[in-house]
């Protein structure tokens, strides 16, 4: 009795246990015999060709084992082979003596043999070169080939950017700082000088920003802030509101600070240090507490803040580098047109917005030392060398020769590939820049790969700059796309063109009585307002246009800024602009008022006259507006806008 | 003994009671567990991170991708969206049992929408592929993946196949379902109650806001392109060199026998060279009858470059059979 309850217990005992699947570990078990056609991988059975012995070597098939292990076998061309597992690539061809290793020859010390055509490996090829331990059960004549490390992930740091180390460092701008536990890499821009570590489960949010010191005191730094603070429209704007500032020279390091805050930001603090030829801005942000002086009390907050220090070189235990500069140069690569380029580590993408909308590529330390690559669309261009001769006449007729001179033109190489070089100079406000333009033809498209320096440092940094147009490399995968909208721009052109070919056309504005007469090429740009007509000329980079008014006793007596949107929206010292002189002249018959003002904007490296003709109509009056910059104002452009004015008339 | 009797048929009921594990679902239910235990082990979490040259990147933002993707071998060859792993670098594959390794993209085809990716891990369960004549409307199917969070790895939704037809971008025929697909169990199997899968869910296909329509690359076209990534480790179309246009009937699916027309000959093409004409009408390959231009999509996946074919062409009302071999599709 005792004995049938004890066996049904164990029964039940046994049923009740739940086996559990075998992959809850990473082991892989490869159990078979000599001579028996039956293995097991992790105890499931397969068929496979039998392994057998010879000359005390173990031969297993190979293709079973590796893809066991989860290894690839392939088989591309006849009697080659090649074998992928995880790091180690391997190809050799049957009946070689050697193989090949990740680019590694490598003998077989006992060669595979094909046995009724399945490729038989001694068991040490796989355990040399993918691992694994074999061992032998002399009881029951079974060996067992243990793969104990399967490469399984336990580290993601790389996918979701989380930091395991206590610091992040940056080796070549030399700083390093202590970050919370848990903390995310969120940003680092191609040359490392922008970087972002947030902690969602704490709330707070450091940057650091590195940047040339261009001679700007503390005090200045935090005047801008002040200026820009709670205006996001511009560039560079501080978020928040400013509460309080300071300069902090007490410690070896000195530097300014500022105390914001801001409703999407929090309570933020900013510091900022200028060391070494860098300015490094450090911003702290705290989600869970908006009011900064408070932070300042916050012991764990001001720690970290406090553990900012300048110095770092690398290779540090504790700390993370997040340095992106190998051999003093950092890799652009652009999601456009398909270019690669090392650049210095401290030239940074700039904007590179234009008349044409057509996105450039530039990137530079400013608007005076930077490399552009910009497209043309030019359909049947075969012969770059023309080309260029092209691109030379245009700029003799339409650069200023007042500021532009031509000094050569040579065949050069980019990427192994032919191109055009135009060497000239451009010097405006005394400022003399050399343009270092290379032409290249990619299909229906002719990229202009363009370096600007100033002339005082174009020799001596003559090596930087071939370095850096050696290291262009160019992939044509967007090539398609791109050429559609290059194409689609061109058409987009063509239709806002206003006369179907060059020559000058009539143009008239019926609704507020006025005609000129302009060239064909010139574009009409739609604008919601429809008492202005905009024109430009893309080439150019000319830009005109008419607003007109409809008199009334209040108008005809008001001052010209206040009638006119156009001279409303332009303020002395404002925006680049400075108010030059306000005339009186007589021409077409009637008293005109001349408004001239100068656009000098570094930043987009646009400098010009911008001159507005104020003119009383019966009906209407207008302002006859343009601008031409210096550059442009080529005998040919300067005369072309004239004619354009000149042409200008009033219908009755 | 009348004890002892006892005592046995006691526990032999426990043991009978203990073998039949209570029915609380309903034999449906019961059968859509069975079907989501079947095949689960065999769907796998893709994550990676955009790559920083790609268009979809965000500075500032964590950039991280999620999908989903389907074991086709036991060593470690995977089938997903080619959208999920298009522009990733780095990517990771985390298995049913939790465990992630490293996989590297094998293959890509941006128009199917599928990619082949491995992970050196053996003894992994491969799924099983159904028919495309398995496929009936009005079926119940469950979409399996890792839906928005990979938390959440492995998440099973039910729904009825509502349509064999196409998505309004598509190239080829697609399985239209109400079983809800998303960003993150796109790549992952739409699979039916016997446990086989019959398609691969597309979020880029489904869109977004669209609710009760969703759309996954039906088992014939995921084997198509397999089978091609296997052999030639991507896609190769046979390649004519022309734009078509469909009947107005065909667009609007209306039972038609227009076929599709040409609108632009490419230079150099085979369609130039057997002299093809731009307002010739394609109605049939071999015998097969085109209509759409999915027809002729799907028809084309039979041939590979250098195939031939004879095209039924309509030409100024005159039938014409014109016998071309297809090109290989120029390299940018």
């Amino acid at each position: 009795m005792r004995r049938i309850f004890s066996f049904i217990l164990c029964i039940l005992i046994i049923l009740l246990i739940h086996i559990s699947a075998s992959a809850s570990s990473g082991t892989l078990t490869i159990s078979f015999k000599i001579g028996s056609s039956k293995i097991h991988i992790n105890s499931i059975l397969k068929t496979v060709e039998s392994p057998y012995m010879q000359n005390k070597s173990v031969f297993v098939p190979l293709q079973s084992f590796l893809e066991a292990y989860g290894g690839e076998v392939s088989f591309k061309e006849k009697g080659k082979v090649n074998l992928i597992y995880r790091d180690t690539d391997i190809s050799f061809t049957i009946g070689n003596k050697n193989y090949i290793a990740n680019e590694i020859s490598r003998p077989f010390i006992v060669a595979p043999k094909l046995v009724h055509s399945i490729l038989m490996v001694p068991v040490n090829f796989l355990t040399d070169n993918f691992g694994g331990k074999l061992s032998y059960n002399k009881n029951n004549k079974t060996y067992s080939l243990i793969l104990e490390d399967d490469g399984a992930i336990t580290d993601f740091s790389t996918v979701i950017g989380s930091i395991s180390k206590a610091k992040v460092g940056n080796s070549y701008f030399g700083w390093s700082i202590s970050i919370p536990k848990g903390s995310q890499l969120v940003n680092n821009s191609f040359n490392s000088k922008d970087v972002s570590i947030g902690n969602d489960q704490r709330g707070i949010f450091i940057d650091v920003n590195v940047s040339v010191d261009e001679g700007k005191k503390y005090q200045d730094f935090i005047n801008e802030m002040q200026k820009t603070s709670g205006n996001s429209s511009i560039g560079d704007s501080v978020s928040g509101k400013i509460l309080d500032s300071s300069i902090n020279t007490d410690t070896s390091l000195g530097f300014a600070e500022v105390l914001t805050s801001d409703y999407n930001s929090g309570g933020i603090i900013r510091r900022i240090f200028i060391s070494n030829g860098y300015v490094y801005k450090l911003t702290f942000s705290s989600i869970k507490e908006i009011n900064p002086k408070k932070l300042k009390k916050d012991t764990y907050f001001m720690s970290l803040l406090n553990s900012f220090t300048l110095g770092y070189k690398g290779n540090t235990k504790d700390v993370k580098d997040i340095s992106k500069v190998k051999a003093g140069v950092v890799k652009f690569t652009d999601t456009n047109y398909g270019f690669s380029l090392n650049v210095p580590p401290e030239w940074e993408t700039l904007d590179s917005t234009d008349f044409t909308n057509i996105p450039a590529i530039k990137i530079g330390l400013n608007n005076k030392e930077y490399i552009t690559i910009y497209p043309e669309f030019i359909e049947g261009t075969t012969d770059i060398d023309e080309y260029g001769d092209t691109v030379k006449a245009f700029y003799n007729v339409n650069y200023n020769s007042k500021f532009y001179n031509f000094i050569d033109k040579k065949t050069s190489e980019i990427y192994n590939k032919k191109a055009c070089k135009l060497l000239y100079s451009i010097d405006i406000k005394g400022a003399k820049s050399i343009f270092d333009e290379n032409l290249i033809i990619e299909g229906d498209i002719i990229y202009h790969i363009t370096i600007k320096s100033p002339e005082a440092s174009y020799k001596s940094k003559n090596e930087i700059y071939g370095k850096i147009l050696n290291s262009i490399n160019y992939s044509s995968k967007n090539a398609e796309s791109i050429k559609k909208y290059l194409e689609g721009s061109k058409t987009d052109a063509v239709m806002s063109r206003v006369g179907k070919d060059d020559n000058l056309i009539d143009f008239t504005e019926k609704d507020y009585k006025w005609k000129i007469k302009i060239p064909g090429f010139w574009l009409s740009i739609p604008y919601f307002e429809d008492n202005y007509k905009i024109f430009s000329d893309e080439k150019n980079q000319a830009y005109m246009g008419i607003e007109s008014i409809e008199n009334n006793s209040d108008t005809l007596k008001q001052d010209d800024k206040t009638v006119f949107d156009t001279l409303k929206s332009i303020q002395d010292g404002k925006d680049n602009y400075t108010f030059i002189s306000k005339e009186i002249i007589t021409e077409k018959g009637t008293t005109i008022k001349v408004h001239k003002y100068r656009l000098d904007d570094d930043k987009t490296d646009t400098h010009g006259d911008v001159i507005h003709y104020v003119i009383n109509g019966e009906k209407y009056s207008y302002c006859f507006f343009y601008i031409l910059q210096d550059i442009y104002a080529s005998e040919k452009n300067a005369k072309e806008i004239k004619d354009i004015w000149d042409s200008f008339t009033v219908i009755k | 003994m009348n004890a002892r009797k006892a005592s046995i048929s006691g526990l032999l009921i426990l043991i009978i009671l203990f073998l039949n594990v209570s029915n609380v679902f309903a034999e449906s239910d019961k059968s859509i567990i069975t079907v989501i235990n079947k095949v689960s082990p065999s769907v796998v979490g893709v994550i990676g991170n955009i790559r920083q040259d790609s268009l979809d990147y965000q500075p500032g933002s964590d950039n991280m991708v999620f999908g989903t993707g389907v074991i086709i071998k036991s060593n470690g060859f995977i089938i997903t969206n080619a959208h999920v792993v298009l522009d990733m670098e780095n990517i990771i594959v985390v298995l049913s049992n939790s465990r992630a390794y490293q996989a590297r993209l094998k293959a890509i085809d941006e128009k199917t929408d599928l990619a082949m990716i491995k992970i050196d891990k053996g003894g992994l369960i491969p799924v099983e592929f159904g028919n495309i004549s398995d496929i009936q409307v009005g079926e119940t199917v469950i979409a399996i993946g890792t839906p928005l969070s990979l938390s959440l790895r492995n998440s099973a939704t039910k729904g009825m196949i509502s349509g064999i037809n196409r998505s309004i971008q598509s190239d080829y025929r697609f399985i239209q379902s109400d079983a809800a697909i998303n960003g993150g169990n796109s790549g992952g199997p739409l699979v039916n109650m016997k446990g086989k899968v019959i398609g691969i869910n597309s979020i880029k296909y489904s869109g977004t806001g669209i609710e009760g329509m969703s759309f996954s690359i039906p088992v014939d076209t995921v084997k198509y392109a397999i089978s091609q990534f296997e052999k030639y480790g991507e896609i190769k179309r046979p390649y004519l060199g022309v734009t078509f246009i469909e009947g107005i009937a065909a667009r609007y699916g209306l039972p038609s026998n227009e076929g599709i027309t040409i609108t632009d000959i490419k230079k150099d093409s085979p369609a130039s060279k057997y002299r093809l004409q731009t307002d010739d009408i394609i109605t049939g390959i071999n015998e097969k009858s085109i209509t759409t231009l999915v027809d002729f999509n799907e028809a084309m996946k039979n041939y590979l470059p250098g195939d031939s074919a004879i095209l039924m062409i309509k030409r100024n009302d005159k039938v014409v059979k014109i016998k071309i071999v297809f090109g290989s599709t120029p390299k940018k």
